[in-house]
């Protein structure tokens, strides 16, 4: 098949990836996106003058390591950082910094011994967890020698860890980390990046996966950001040669019920393909750009029913000075979360239709994406609000919950108020519209356990290819799941070529 | 109880059950069924735990704290004969969920006139209503041989349990596409997103959802909730009609009724004999102190306690080994739900269906709504009872008139949430008793407004109570919560799930173990069978 | 606790022998006399008025009605004429049939489907995508259906409807009792029989029943109950779901489930067109060749006579049609299950619907029928024959 025409819908970090790998391996490919920008929800956001947002979603730090080495991202400019972040927790009386398994500063009694097991935990799983995350999903319904060999890698574990595993991974992250003896401030910031962008407190029941799953897979971020990722990934398509067309919206897949035959653009245009890739989210896909009697039942029902309610908001901040504490010290990277009920009752707000009064905040400071020497641009991840805000997301709305991140933010960067130059809300309806994704959702649906693995988003589509024959599936909404990791558009690409 | 036996064994025991509750006293049955020579302790001067009935006011008798039956194995009916020493279980009529506004639900054993009430709400769930129920019923035959049988050892080599493992995946993997799916679904999904799949109605919904949260500190919005759901179909698929019912004489009638099993097999059961600890030599346990200075040997003690009262108030962290005392500090106990229990001159009238007809013959659910179950929910996270709480009401003095002087009736009101840890404290619970019994009258006074004025006496167990009369640590009626990470081959810790505890000589029989709590039995059953099988006794 | 149809009030006041049952939620008679004798022979030989209330209707209707259809059913009904009812059956995905029925051409963007069991659900699923309203018109209608050789006269003296017109699966507007008021008249029905079925709201349904039996008094009109409808339907080989099929959303295990093919509907399913729901399955069905197959079965008289005759009695056979599944064998094996029959008091033949292993499946397949004579399990030879097995030529008339 080598030659064959492959269309990618998407200009996404995976769409870009996956033709990058496509066009590399001699598939003609052409990467249609609705925007005028390539990278998605990874692009840079310019909101003000002068200013640009790393990203929608702004950590780079879960790349997966065989898509960028496949890609050669290496030689088109992608750099890694040589450690790992150090993130600011602000507590009562100053703060605690946590940079890998060390922490530092306004530490608990317990904080130190709980990080360790909290690391040695991350540190046992991961290559087991690499594993399920970059191959074909986990199915229980494939041969019995791939579970066996995925059995036996959870055993090599050794029983001890193998046992913590399975009783940790069906707990909330509120107990697993309160159960490590963590003090509430930096119970609550590794609790974060289990709930942002999906509709869940702390005190969801499995939320400790997420939150295992995230830390085992995330390593140094890249150098430049998000921005700089999709940099390189467009380059690398480019180079391997990919055909990248912006503001080239898809409108409609062409299939026949049994076979895809191409797309259909919004200029009307229809392009023939012997395969499409779509790497939207499964409502988009199978709901929006196919007609009502071009899917299989199952798959259409199965899109109806997944879960993607968004509840992150994106606050982008243009300052014209650095992000400092009270004693002036600069931070490049902030969770702003008193404790765990403080984020549970921030996720309270979303079930009901309303907005965090004090929403958890995951902050990264730029000063390299302020075009003024000295500014800085923050970019916030605010957990969370409703997409269904009652009355619905007015500016007047947008503006109350800025004010409520910033008042959370000037509790421990009291300066920050004086140094806004502008603010930019991105309530979930906005992301939606934007950039494309139901429910404003920037994970491409919940990251529930009957989301994952061979079932996301559909056990019709699990392992990226659909019924029809030629149509496959790649982005956030599949197998590995959401987040900047270039996984999902990696085994999509994989999956294409095995064809 | 009678004492006499325990001269004819001289003191020596085969094995001390410590606890007289309905799974300790299945234990002792079982046991004494295949000739061991069998001694049931209860600290309490009545048997059956908290399955337990009292005549607390004049006349009237109160299933104190459980108060319906449902997943009691038949099996268990069977092998002890249980009908022949007394337990007879009347069915309950129906589940009624009464509105402020509208004309409530009411779901009827018959599928016909359930089909006209749910169609005024939403003529799809109505279509769909029978569906569910096969569903889950189907599920329900998937799950039943895993409560049915001890849990496997996932991390054990031993081709025994390699060969029960491999049953439990081509159980899964015998599934179609669609069960498959479903099961994941019914296994972490909460209750509410789970039936938002099938149902659209709330009003339809949250008397559902409830199921998947009773007794346990999760919203119907927690993951995890839906199987939970699971436990309300799993009486009826063996082959038990109606299989919710009363026990004629209270709860406390299923616990005598095994005791006189137990005793007719030759078992000895004492109460007033609280156990003060477990005697543990060399790393054996070789007996019993009681309270009142009294010291039993036996060759095997089985504890029916939860585990944390077990290990860490009868035997000592010092015997333990420290991986198990840091599992237990993590074992989650945290009670939710307290119980009002009133005695009423009349029986109540509720607004949205006047009369007192069939409908409160059964369960009545204050579940309006989804949302209405999760702020419940939300105060007890931080810390309150709710203030408008969940409760599941019963009126057994309707079907069962020997539990009331004619014309007055017993009101039992289980009620959701009421945490065991106030943000004041375990401790503050007394002072907030009869605020907590007043939200509880004022939200059912809502619904049936004559309810205050028709009271003649109202108990009020909080958390708090429950474990101080029932020996429930932190108020916990299931002996530990109901989830993922402490079921199966986790309950009560990894390693130790099958009844067995690392003091030799020590065994476990209560809910804490697999399958857990609720008033089934099938722990008592399940340890018996284990340790005859094992020749611990 | 059932309901009381539309025309309850009547039938009630009919129904001496007390012999009710509950049809989809409402009450229904089984036969008013003693025995539904009478009643059979007024189907076949006058006319039978039957309470059909409560089948389940909908009215399908919007710019995308039709292909709404086409999606949801198995056969595509958009090219069906205005004033034109055919027979449906509808599948999930997996090609199981969930429920068959009728579906009528009312307008251009107005269909109305008849089901056995209750069907909103599986509509409303699949509608969202469609620029359709699906409605439960179930109790906005009152139904009857008038069977028999003299039905047509009956309703050619009752209404204006020019019933010459009228064909085999018509569908007209009529107005009756002088244009008291108006109602449906279909020409279908569940005997095998000629026949019509009307419909009509529930205020004028009592109206319309006195009017027709008023009117039927001289052409020899008789209530039936579902008894007497049974046998004919059996004679006329009409399969009945939730007895001689389960709804693939009622199966409890995949046995339950059946392909159209297995129920002798291939002839309902339309493959070669636009994608439908359960098209890949039935298609691959429809190649690998269905397992089962729904046959008649003529159960042999004179062995059964014998067997009877050897305990000196006479052959004894119940008067309404059975519907307790019976195995078939082919020598020691069992191959398959009748599942309802009847004693054809016209063709004087002992009938049974059964399904069996296709490759017995041919018309003149000798098979065993077993029979209980006096708490003696005995089999009877019986023969595959073909469906109907009572084709009048006014059927189609």
């Amino acid at each position: 098949m080598s030659g064959a025409k492959v269309i990618v819908i998407g200009g996404g970090l995976n769409g870009l990836a996956a033709a990058g790998l496509l066009a590399k391996a001699g598939r003609e490919v052409h990467v249609y996106e609705a925007r005028d920008a390539l990278g998605g929800l990874a692009a840079g956001v310019p909101f003000a003058d002068g200013y640009t947002a790393p990203g929608l979603l702004h950590d780079t730090a879960m790349v997966r390591p065989w898509v960028a080495d496949a890609l050669g991202l290496a030689q088109h400019g992608l750099q890694r950082e040589a450690s790992p972040a150090a993130v600011t927790i602000p507590t009562e009386r100053g703060a605690i910094t946590l940079r890998g398994a060390e922490v530092s500063g306004d530490v608990g009694p317990g904080d130190a011994d709980g990080v360790r097991r909290y690391t040695a935990l991350v540190d046992a799983v991961r290559p087991v967890l690499a594993r399920i995350m970059d191959q074909a999903p986990l199915d229980p319904r494939a041969s019995l020698l791939s579970l066996l060999k995925t059995g036996l890698a959870v055993r090599r574990l050794g029983a001890a860890t193998m046992l913590e595993l399975m009783q940790v991974a069906p707990m909330c992250v509120a107990d697993w980390t309160r159960s490590l003896g963590l003090s509430e401030p930096l119970a609550a910031a590794l609790s974060l990046p289990a709930v942002e962008g999906s509709f869940t407190g702390p005190w969801s029941a499995h939320t400790a996966t997420t939150a295992l799953v995230r830390a085992a897979l995330s390593g140094p971020a890249v150098v430049g950001g998000a921005p700089a990722l999709v940099k390189a990934v467009v380059a690398a398509a480019k180079a391997h040669g990919a055909h990248l067309h912006t503001g080239a919206r898809v409108t409609r897949i062409l299939s026949d019920g049994a076979r895809v035959s191409g797309v259909e653009l919004a200029s009307g245009e229809k392009v023939t393909a012997d395969a499409v890739l779509s790497t939207l989210d499964p409502r988009s896909t199978f709901l929006c750009l196919s007609g009502p009697t071009d899917l299989p039942l199952g798959l259409v029902e199965d899109a109806k029913r997944y879960r993607m309610r968004g509840t992150t908001v994106k606050v982008h901040l243009a300052l014209t000075g650095p992000l400092e504490d009270a004693a002036g010290n600069r931070i490049t990277a902030l969770r702003a979360t008193p404790s765990l009920d403080d984020v549970e009752r921030a996720f309270d707000a979303a079930k009901y239709r309303a907005a965090a009064e004090a929403p958890a905040l995951d902050v990264v400071v730029r000063e390299d994406m302020a075009t003024a020497p000295g500014h800085a641009v923050a970019s916030i991840v605010a957990h969370a609000a409703s997409y269904d805000l009652a009355g619905g997301w007015t500016d007047d709305a947008r503006q109350r919950f800025g004010r409520a991140a910033l008042d959370v933010l000037s509790r421990h960067c009291p300066t920050v108020r004086d140094r806004v130059a502008h603010m930019e809300v991105l309530a979930p309806p906005d992301i939606a519209e934007r950039y494309g994704v139901t429910g404003g959702h920037v994970l491409h649906g919940e990251h529930a356990p009957d989301q994952l693995l061979f079932l996301r988003p559909s056990v019709h589509c699990g392992a990226h290819r659909t019924p029809i024959a030629g149509l496959y599936v790649g982005g956030g909404a599949t197998h590995p799941g959401g987040g900047l990791t270039l996984g999902p558009g990696g085994l999509a690409a994989r999956a294409i070529l095995s064809k | 109880m009678s004492v006499t036996n325990t001269e004819r064994n001289g003191g020596r025991w085969d094995a001390i059950i410590i606890g007289g509750g309905h799974n300790g006293l299945a234990c002792a049955a079982y046991l004494a069924k295949a000739g061991r020579r069998v001694k049931v302790l209860e600290r309490r001067h009545v048997l059956g735990g908290a399955a337990v009935s009292e005549e607390v006011y004049p006349g009237f008798t109160f299933s104190v704290c459980s108060y319906v039956v449902s997943l009691l194995r038949p099996q268990i009916i069977r092998d002890l004969e249980l009908p022949k020493h007394g337990l007879e279980i009347l069915p309950l009529e129906c589940a009624f969920t009464p509105q402020l506004e509208g004309p409530g639900l009411v779901r009827w054993p018959d599928a016909a006139k359930t089909r006209a009430e749910i169609a005024r709400l939403s003529k799809k769930d109505a279509d769909v209503y029978p569906q569910f129920g096969r569903a889950m019923g189907r599920m329900g035959r998937l799950v039943k041989p895993i409560i049915d049988d001890p849990p496997p050892d996932p991390t054990s080599f031993d081709p025994r349990e390699l060969l029960k493992l491999k049953k439990l995946g081509d159980l899964v993997r015998g599934l179609s596409e669609t069960e498959l799916v479903r099961f994941v679904k019914m296994m972490t999904m909460s209750s509410a997103d789970f039936l938002d799949e099938w149902f659209e109605s709330d009003v339809l919904k949250a008397p559902m959802a409830v199921s998947g949260i009773i007794g346990t500190y999760l919203g119907v919005r927690s993951p995890g909730t839906a199987y939970v759901l699971l436990h309300h179909y799993m009486g009826e698929i063996d082959g038990a009609f109606r299989a919710w019912g009363f026990s004629r004489g209270g709860t406390g009638q299923i616990s005598l009724s095994i005791a006189r099993a137990a005793e007719a097999y030759g078992a000895d059961i004492e109460v007033n004999a609280g156990v003060e600890r477990v005697k543990v030599k060399d790393g054996r346990a070789t007996g019993v102190v009681l309270t009142d200075g009294r010291e039993l040997d036996a060759k095997a003690v089985i504890s029916g306690v939860d585990p944390r009262l077990t290990f860490f108030g009868l035997v000592g962290k010092e015997h333990l080994p420290g991986e198990l005392v840091s599992h237990l500090d993590r074992y989650k106990l945290r009670g939710s739900s307290g119980k009002v229990n009133l005695a009423l001159d009349r029986l109540p009238e509720f607004t949205c269906r006047p009369g007192n007809g069939l409908h409160i013959k059964g369960d009545i659910a204050i579940a309006p709504s989804i949302d209405y179950l999760e702020r419940a929910y939300d105060e007890a996270k931080y810390g309150a009872f709710s203030r408008r709480p969940y409760l599941n009401v019963v009126i057994p003095s309707l079907t069962d008139p020997t539990v009331a002087p004619p014309g007055k009736h017993v009101m039992s009101i289980f009620v959701q949430y009421a945490p065991y840890h106030l943000k004041e404290g375990a401790a503050d619970w007394p002072n907030q008793r009869d605020a907590f019994g007043d939200a509880v009258v004022d939200t059912l006074a809502e619904y049936a407004p004559g309810l205050k004025e028709s009271i003649l006496y109202r108990q009020v167990l909080t958390p708090w109570d429950l474990e101080k009369d029932f020996g429930l640590t932190e108020g916990n009626i299931f002996h530990g919560e109901l989830s993922l990470e402490q079921l199966f081959f986790l309950r009560p810790a990894p390693g130790w799930a099958r009844y067995r505890t690392p003091v030799r000589g020590l065994w476990m029989c209560g809910s804490g173990t697999h399958p857990g709590g609720g008033i089934m039995g099938a722990p008592g059953k399940l340890a018996a069978e284990r340790m005859l099988k094992e020749r611990a006794v | 606790m059932p309901q009381p149809t539309p025309f309850h009030e009547r039938t009630a006041a009919l129904c001496t022998s007390y012999a009710w049952k509950h049809w989809g939620g409402y009450y229904a008679v089984c036969h008013y006399d003693e025995s539904p004798e009478r009643e059979y022979n007024a189907i076949r030989h006058a006319a039978g008025l039957l309470d059909v209330s409560p089948l389940y209707k909908y009215d399908v209707s919007g710019p995308g009605a039709g292909a709404f259809l086409d999606w949801v059913l198995a056969k595509p009904v958009s090219a069906l004429k205005r004033g034109r009812v055919t027979y449906v059956c509808w599948c999930d995905d997996d090609g199981k049939v969930l429920d068959d029925g009728t579906c009528w051409r009312l307008d251009k963007q107005r269909f109305r489907l008849t089901a056995a069991s209750p069907a909103l659900w599986w509509f409303l699923r699949h509608a969202d995508r469609f620029d359709v309203t699906v409605a439960d018109v179930s109790a906005d209608l009152a139904a009857l259906a008038l069977q028999g050789p003299t039905s047509k006269a009956i309703l050619a003296d009752a209404c204006d409807a020019d019933m010459g017109a009228l064909g085999f699966f018509g569908l007209t507007e009529a107005r009756f009792d002088g244009g008291a008021f108006t109602a449906l008249i279909t020409r279908t029905g569940y005997t095998g029989d000629l026949g019509y079925e009307i419909w009509v709201e529930p205020v004028h349904a009592l109206r319309l029943w006195d009017l027709l039996m008023h009117v039927g008094a001289a052409h020899g009109i008789h209530p039936i109950g579902l008894d007497a409808l049974d046998i004919s339907r059996v004679e006329a080989g009409f399969i009945l779901q939730g007895c001689d099929y389960t709804a693939a959303s009622d199966a409890l295990i995949p046995s339950h489930l059946s392909s159209p093919y297995e129920l002798n509907l291939g002839w309902t399913v339309k493959l070669d067109r636009a994608p439908f729901i359960g098209q890949r399955a039935l298609r691959a069905e429809k190649a690998r060749g269905p397992a089962w197959a729904f046959v008649g079965l003529d159960i042999a008289w004179e062995p059964l006579e014998r067997l009877y005759a050897a305990h000196d009695l006479p052959p004894h056979l119940p008067l309404a049609a059975w519907r307790t599944p019976v195995p078939i064998y082919r020598g020691m094996r069992q191959i398959g299950r009748a599942t309802s029959g009847a004693w054809s008091p016209t063709l004087k033949r002992n009938l049974a619907l059964a399904s069996v292993e296709a490759e017995f499946a041919a018309v003149g397949t000798v098979v065993d029928f077993e029979v209980t004579v006096e708490w003696e399990r005995c089999r009877v030879p019986a023969t595959v024959s073909a469906l109907p097995f009572f084709d009048p030529p006014r059927k189609r008339a």
